[in-house]
């Protein structure tokens, strides 16, 4: 029974060594690269040594609205982007390249307009994702002058709210909930479900909040942890798409449900409301997208459809605005899929480039400076 | 607190380390006051609760035992489960009772007024409830006799490592235990990291990752699913409150082990029942040895004792059937206050009364087990629909796709495509480890080519539980 002991200690000591070695090596490990394509990569970007492009986290977004606060106190105007990967992403990143938000920067300061662009995104992000990165802001009373949202057709077949993104907001407020329909409902139930499911407030999350960071400090590899998850799951994911579409050998046209269609447009107009009851202007476009010859990786008739609704729907209304962009990226400037499929999303600096000025463009004539 | 997390591993450390350095008299005063400090890392105030729900019984035990006469012994005994039913019905049941009383109120136009305040429910109610009421019938019954030490008795009641989700222990499991004076045994140590490892496994690594697919598939609109989606969601979810409870119950012994003190088991392979009254003999067994010996044997008993033709061989399997049904309609209110709990309740009773009535009818041949095991196993894995769903509504949706034929189709699929791969490979793992243990270990040819077995299995299990670890989805059983 004694050596039952020693072998279990022994264990411990192999599972932790093990551990701590595995974490160190996947320490430089981006696991927002996945997914995103051959060749495809994110990409930071700042200005003035602050941090204008985040993800759905939590000390990103801290120090996004710090800038927020910053360019208030010096009478800036702001335009809060808001969007899924293609606006952090870069086939083919070479050094020197930028994203769309920091050409768009550039052009406003060419045209010396106090305007910034400040971007939220996150991959395959739904609009209920987006509507939670403009409350991110809107709970903090950070209330931008103009809000911009891609809509991507693709994303309207997601569902859920990332939890990192959830954390990041408060309790949705009595008021928020009045006025905000049906989509901010959404977001309420699940803010509600993921406070039930933790700790808040109480002496454990303390004391475990407490505990995680001596950790981090003290017990190599541990600060490496979401790093070690994130390939563990690329690993199985990947190996698994990767075997399933060998197998499947052609593209399967996404089906997006209306169910989602509906649970998303709805976020999309719960986003508008709250913004223009906060004051804000509000820009909403169809994203670039390429023109491949060939059939159309999503169901034509609907997209055209989905979007032309989209559009009717805005011209009815005051102080939003809707924006075509779907064919201004060329082609030649577009990535590949990891399967050699093309990559409708994501496309190089150039693309960014053209996104960001148009975007800009746009504002120079409607933004009132 | 809690098990899932940093926090309790530390405090399971300091309890432990302390236990073996005081002296035995010490002891028990130490196990009391960290049981407080486990509970009070959730909400302090209710403490006092429990303390209230445990001096009720010790009295009333104490008074049971020397009342000499029946009346006064059966006033106190009814004293005792008044109390305690009443602070559960309190707590756990005045929305329910109140959502259904306004429901039925609607129909006549009539609208009750709101409640005027906000009920939380205590954590553990359940469990610690039915503990205390066992301990006042044992006594009554003159199967214990009642403890003379109330820091025994309120260490037994709220005993950290069981005290909110079980194992539902009787007293003369534990208070014995309590007192003894116990000395430090390294196989104990041993076997109890081992067991909180396999526990901290199977929350952390299984059921909070199969935790993720099950509620995309359950927040999906039912409608368009075809039926191998439900059965599919219906085994995830079976999976992960499985690895879920069971870890629990896994942490709970291992913790108990390393302070001398052994629990009994609480899951003993459920999904390889080859019965539905197998699944409950295996399945969370505290629970239903307690239903059986406090509700379905009395439940009999005093139907029969109505019943002057209670001899007759239909009637007493008249008064069997009733039995059951009532013992699992309390069965499925114990788990939620909800009808979809009531429905996987008595989904249960059903089967195993329908269960009863093939037997008896000899229409089951016990030669081939794996039948029955594959029969068990799908309408075990179906009646967690109910229990999953969020409502009656969701339910009947998904039932109705099982039962049509015409929704046996493979195109359509609607749940996502890991949902089915996951499914496999948790099955095909649960029936390895099954396999491996059910043959004798000295047999296993790998375990003799690899004697250092287990230092690999507690490394990997070491890595896994350091990868996933995070307090971020409470025990399911928390909830009841």
């Amino acid at each position: 029974m004694k050596k039952n002991v020693y072998h279990i200690f022994l264990g411990i000591f192999c599972g932790i060594i093990i551990f701590s070695s595995y974490a160190t090596i996947v320490a430089g490990f981006k696991p927002e690269n996945f997914g995103l394509g051959k060749n495809t990569h994110v990409k930071t970007a700042y200005q003035n040594g602050y941090l204008v492009n985040a993800g759905p986290n939590k000390n990103h977004i801290i120090a996004i609205q710090k800038y927020f606060t910053f360019l208030r106190q010096n009478n800036f105007k702001i335009a809060l982007w808001l969007g899924a990967s293609q606006l952090h992403a870069i086939n083919h990143l070479k050094d020197g390249d930028m994203l769309a938000v920091e050409y768009a920067n550039l052009s406003a300061k060419n045209r010396a307009s106090k305007l910034e662009y400040l971007q939220i995104s996150q991959g395959n992000a739904n609009l209920n994702e987006i509507l939670c990165m403009y409350l991110c802001f809107a709970q903090k009373k950070l209330i931008p002058d103009w809000v911009i949202v891609a809509v991507v057709y693709d994303d309207l077949r997601e569902e859920g709210i990332n939890n990192d993104l959830l954390h990041c907001i408060e309790k949705i407020s009595p008021d928020m909930l009045y006025y905000g329909g049906y989509g901010i409902q959404t977001v309420a139930d699940e803010w509600e479900q993921l406070s039930k499911t933790s700790m808040v407030e109480t002496p454990h999350e303390k004391i475990e909040t407490y505990l995680d960071s001596w950790l981090q400090s003290h017990f190599p590899g541990y600060r490496h942890r979401g790093l070690v998850r994130s390939k563990i799951h690329t690993l199985f994911r990947g190996s698994l798409l990767h075997s399933m579409k060998k197998i499947m050998k052609v593209r399967r046209v996404p089906e997006i449900r209306g169910h989602l269609k509906q649970y998303n447009t709805e976020a999309l107009w719960s986003l508008v409301t709250l913004a223009k009851s906060n004051g804000s202007n509000v820009l909403i476009y169809k994203p670039p997208h390429p023109q491949y010859p060939g059939p159309f990786i999503h169901n034509r008739q609907a997209y055209d459809a989905y979007f032309e609704k989209l559009k009717s729907k805005i011209n009815n209304m005051e102080d939003v605005y809707y924006l075509d962009l779907e064919k201004i990226v060329p082609t030649q400037f577009w990535g590949l899929m990891n399967d050699g499929f093309p990559d409708c999303y994501h496309f190089q600096d150039t693309g960014h480039k053209i996104l960001g000025k148009q975007i800009d463009a746009f504002m120079s004539e409607f933004a009132k400076e | 607190m809690l098990f899932n997390s940093w926090g309790y591993i530390f405090f399971l450390f300091i309890g432990f380390s302390l236990h073996w350095l005081l002296p035995h008299q010490f002891r028990i005063i130490l196990l009391s006051a960290f049981s407080f400090i486990f509970y009070a890392m959730w909400r302090w105030d209710f403490c006092l609760l429990m303390i209230f729900s445990a001096c009720v019984d010790f009295i009333a035990a104490r008074q049971i035992n020397a009342g000499d006469q029946i009346k006064i012994k059966k006033f106190w005994l009814w004293l005792s489960i008044s109390i305690n039913v009443g602070l559960l019905i309190f707590f756990k049941y005045s929305y329910f009772l109140y959502d259904n009383i306004q429901m039925i109120g609607s129909l006549a136009n009539f609208k009750l007024p709101d409640l005027g305040f906000y009920i939380i429910l205590p954590l553990g109610i359940s469990f610690y409830t039915f503990q205390t009421i066992s301990y006042t019938i044992d006594v009554y019954r003159a199967e214990i006799k009642p403890t003379n030490n109330f820091l025994a008795f309120l260490t037994y009641v709220t005993f950290w490592p069981q005290l909110v989700a079980g194992p539902i222990l009787r007293a003369n499991q534990v208070i014995p235990q309590l007192l003894k004076r116990r000395k430090f045994d390294t196989s104990d140590l041993g076997i109890g990291i081992e067991r909180v490892l396999i526990g901290l496994f199977k929350k952390v690594v299984l059921a909070d990752n199969i935790a993720f697919w099950v509620d995309k598939s359950f927040a999906l609109d039912p409608v368009p699913f075809t039926a191998f989606d439900v059965w599919v969601s219906a085994i995830l979810f079976g999976f992960q409150i499985y690895f879920d409870f069971s870890g629990y119950s896994d942490i709970a012994i291992g913790s108990a082990r390393i302070l001398g003190i052994k629990f009994p088991e609480n899951f003993n392979w459920p999904y390889f029942s080859t019965s539905p009254a197998d699944f409950w003999r295996r399945w969370h067994i505290s629970l239903s040895s307690w239903l059986r010996d406090y509700i379905y044997i009395p439940t009999i008993t005093f139907l029969g004792s109505k019943n002057p033709s209670y001899g007759a061989i239909d009637q007493k399997n008249r008064l069997r059937n009733i039995s059951l049904m009532w013992v699992f309609f309390i069965c499925g209110l114990w788990h939620g206050a909800g009808w979809t709990f009531i429905v996987w309740g008595l989904m249960h009773g059903l089967l195993i009364f329908l269960y009863r009535r093939i037997k008896s009818l000899q229409l089951i041949n016990k030669e081939k087990p794996l039948i029955s095991w594959c029969v068990t196993f799908c309408f075990v894995m179906l009646a967690w629909i109910p229990f999953r769903s969020s409502s009656l509504a969701q339910t009947y949706i998904l039932f109705s796709k099982i039962l049509n034929p015409l929704q046996y189709t493979i195109s359509n699929r609607e749940v996502n495509g890991y949902c089915y791969i996951i499914t496999l490979a948790v099955f095909s793992g649960m029936a390895i480890s099954y396999y491996l243990n059910s043959i004798d270990n000295q047999t296993i040819v790998f375990q003799k080519l690899f004697p250092y077995t287990k230092i690999l299995k507690v490394a990997c299990m070491v890595f896994a539980v350091l990868v996933y670890l995070r307090p971020i989805r409470q025990f399911i059983y928390f909830q009841f």
